[in-house]
C-alpha cells in the first residue's frame, strides 16, 4: 500500500467519524433536551472539561479588550464608567417613577402578591457571570458561568434585578445556556401592568425586540405601557419586568380573510416591545427558579 | 508536519474555541467579531492536511455545541468540519507566502462557514445576516496574521527550517 492509498483511506475514516459523531450530536441532543433537559453523555464529558477554561478565557479576552480601548483611546474606559453610572442612576429614577404610577392599581390587581413573589424569587436566584454569547453570532444567547452543581435547571428563568432577561436552556455541569429575550426561540406570557390584560405570548423576533402577535381583542395596550410576564406553568414567573411597549398596530389578517366579517376577526393587534434589560452591557445577572420552584402567593 | 506543530494546532484550536463565546462578547464591533476558533480551524487544516483540518474543525464544532443551545447542532459541526476540510484541500493552491493571502484566506474561509451554516438553519432577515457575516469575515481577516504568525514559527522551528512558508507536506 503507498503513501496515497493510505493518505486517501485515513481522510475516508476521519470524514465517516466526522459525519457519524454530527448525525449522532444532532439527533440525540434536542430529545434529551426533550426528555430530562440534561445533554447526552458525549456533551456532558465535553461541557464538563470545557466548563473551567471558559472563565480564564473571559478574563483574558476582556483584560485585552480593556488594553486595547485604553490604548487607543486612553478616555473611553472613563467615559463608560460614566455612562454606566449614569445609566444605574437613570434606572433607578425610571423605577422610583413606575413605582409610583403603578401604586394605584396595586390593590384591585393583585399587584402587592407579584411584588412580594418577586421579593421571593430575588432572595432565591443565583447570582451567574456572564461568560461570552453565541459563538456563532446567529442566536441571542448568554453563556452563563452557572451549571447543574450550583442548582441551574432547564426552564429556570434568568433575571437582572426585576428585569427578564432570557431562560435556561442547555445545563452543563459548571456553565449554562440561556436564551435572551429577544431570542426567537424565547417565548413567554405576558400582561399590561397598567391595564392588567393579558397580551398573549411575547416572542422575541431575533432583531433586538420582542413582538405581542396574539393579542385578545378588547386588551388595552397603548404605547408606552409596561408589559410583564403573566401566569404560566410552564414559563418564566409572573411579574417580572419584560419591557416597554414601543408601537401598537394592526396585525395582517389573513388572506382568505380579506373582506367582510371574518376579516374583521381575523385583524389581530400586533404589538413591539422594547426589553427592559440593556441586553448588551449585562456582565452579570441571576438565575431564579421556574414556576415549578415559585411558593403559593396569598391572594390579596 | 509533525506531532508539535499538530499537539500545538489542536491547543490553539481548543483555546480558540473556548475563547470564542468571551470574544464575541467582549470585542464586537456592532454586532460583528472576529471568528477565532474558525481562523484556528483554517489555519490548522492549511498547514496539516485535509484529515487534521477536519478533524479540528469537528473538535471545536463540538466545543460549540457545548456553548449553544439545543437547535442547529449539525449544521455548527457540519461547517466548521467543512471549512478544515476545504483548507486542507485547498492548500496545495494558494500562494502562502504573499502576505495579503492569509488574510484574505481567513475571511473567505470564514463566510464559506457562515454560507454553510446558514445552509443548514437559514436566518429570517438574509440582509442583516449578509452585513454581520462580511464584517465577521473582515475582522477575522484581521486577526488571522497573529495565528498564521504563531502556527508557521512553531511548523518552522520543528522543520529545523528558517520560517518561510513554501508548502510543508
Amino acid at each position: 500500500m503507498n503513501e496515497q492509498t493510505r493518505t486517501r483511506r485515513r481522510r475516508y475514516w476521519v470524514m465517516l467519524v466526522v459525519l457519524i459523531g454530527s448525525a449522532y450530536v444532532a439527533r440525540t441532543s434536542p430529545g434529551a433536551a426533550e426528555r430530562n433537559g440534561r445533554p447526552p453523555m458525549l456533551e456532558r464529558v465535553l461541557a464538563a472539561l470545557a466548563g473551567p477554561l471558559e472563565r480564564p478565557a473571559y478574563r483574558l479576552a476582556d483584560g485585552l479588550r480593556a488594553v486595547a480601548v485604553s490604548a487607543l483611546w486612553p478616555r473611553a474606559l472613563e467615559s463608560e464608567a460614566a455612562v454606566l453610572q449614569q445609566q444605574t442612576e437613570e434606572d433607578t429614577r425610571l423605577s422610583a417613577a413606575l413605582a409610583a404610577a403603578v401604586d394605584p392599581f396595586k390593590a384591585p390587581a393583585g399587584l402587592e402578591t407579584d411584588a412580594a413573589l418577586l421579593g421571593w424569587l430575588q432572595a432565591a436566584s443565583t447570582p451567574a457571570v456572564v461568560l461570552g454569547r453565541d459563538p456563532t453570532g446567529r442566536r441571542d444567547l448568554l453563556l452563563l458561568g452557572t451549571g447543574a452543581t450550583a442548582g441551574a435547571r432547564r426552564g429556570m428563568s434568568v433575571i437582572s434585578g426585576a428585569d427578564l432577561v432570557g431562560g435556561v436552556d442547555r445545563v452543563n455541569r459548571s456553565t449554562c445556556v440561556a436564551y435572551v429575550v429577544v431570542d426567537r426561540e424565547f417565548r413567554a406570557a405576558a400582561r399590561c401592568v397598567r391595564s392588567q390584560d393579558f397580551l398573549g405570548t411575547a416572542r422575541g423576533d431575533g432583531r433586538g425586540r420582542l413582538t405581542l402577535a396574539e393579542i385578545p381583542l378588547g386588551a388595552d395596550l397603548r404605547e408606552g405601557d409596561v408589559v410583564v410576564t403573566g401566569p404560566d406553568p410552564h414559563g418564566p414567573a409572573p411579574g417580572l419586568r419584560i419591557g416597554t411597549v414601543e408601537q401598537v398596530g394592526l396585525g395582517q389578517p389573513a388572506e382568505e380573510a380579506v373582506v367582510g366579517p371574518a376579516a374583521r376577526a381575523a385583524v389581530k393587534l400586533v404589538a413591539t416591545v422594547r426589553p427592559m434589560a440593556d441586553l448588551r452591557k449585562l456582565r452579570e445577572v441571576a438565575i431564579a427558579p421556574g414556576p415549578d420552584g415559585v411558593p403559593a402567593m396569598p391572594t390579596p | 508536519m509533525g506531532l508539535v506543530t499538530l499537539a500545538f494546532m489542536t491547543a490553539m484550536a481548543l483555546a480558540a474555541a473556548l475563547a470564542q463565546p468571551a470574544v464575541s462578547q467582549c470585542l464586537s464591533v456592532a454586532g460583528a467579531f472576529p471568528d477565532v476558533a474558525t481562523v484556528a480551524v483554517l489555519v490548522g487544516g492549511l498547514l496539516l492536511g485535509p484529515s487534521e483540518g477536519l478533524a479540528l474543525g469537528f473538535l471545536v464544532g463540538a466545543i460549540h455545541v457545548t456553548q449553544c443551545g439545543h437547535l442547529g447542532l449539525g449544521g455548527l459541526l457540519v461547517s466548521r468540519a467543512a471549512v478544515g476540510l476545504l483548507a486542507g484541500l485547498t492548500t496545495q493552491r494558494l500562494f502562502m507566502e504573499i502576505p495579503l493571502v492569509r488574510p484574505v484566506a481567513a475571511a473567505v474561509g470564514v463566510l464559506v462557514c457562515d454560507i454553510i451554516l446558514f445552509a443548514f438553519s437559514p436566518d429570517p432577515g438574509l440582509t442583516p445576516w449578509l452585513w454581520r457575516a462580511l464584517g465577521k469575515a473582515a475582522l477575522s481577516g484581521a486577526v488571522s496574521p497573529f495565528l498564521f504568525w504563531a502556527a508557521f514559527r512553531v511548523a518552522a522551528w520543528e522543520a529545523g527550517e528558517r520560517y518561510r512558508f513554501t508548502g510543508f507536506r
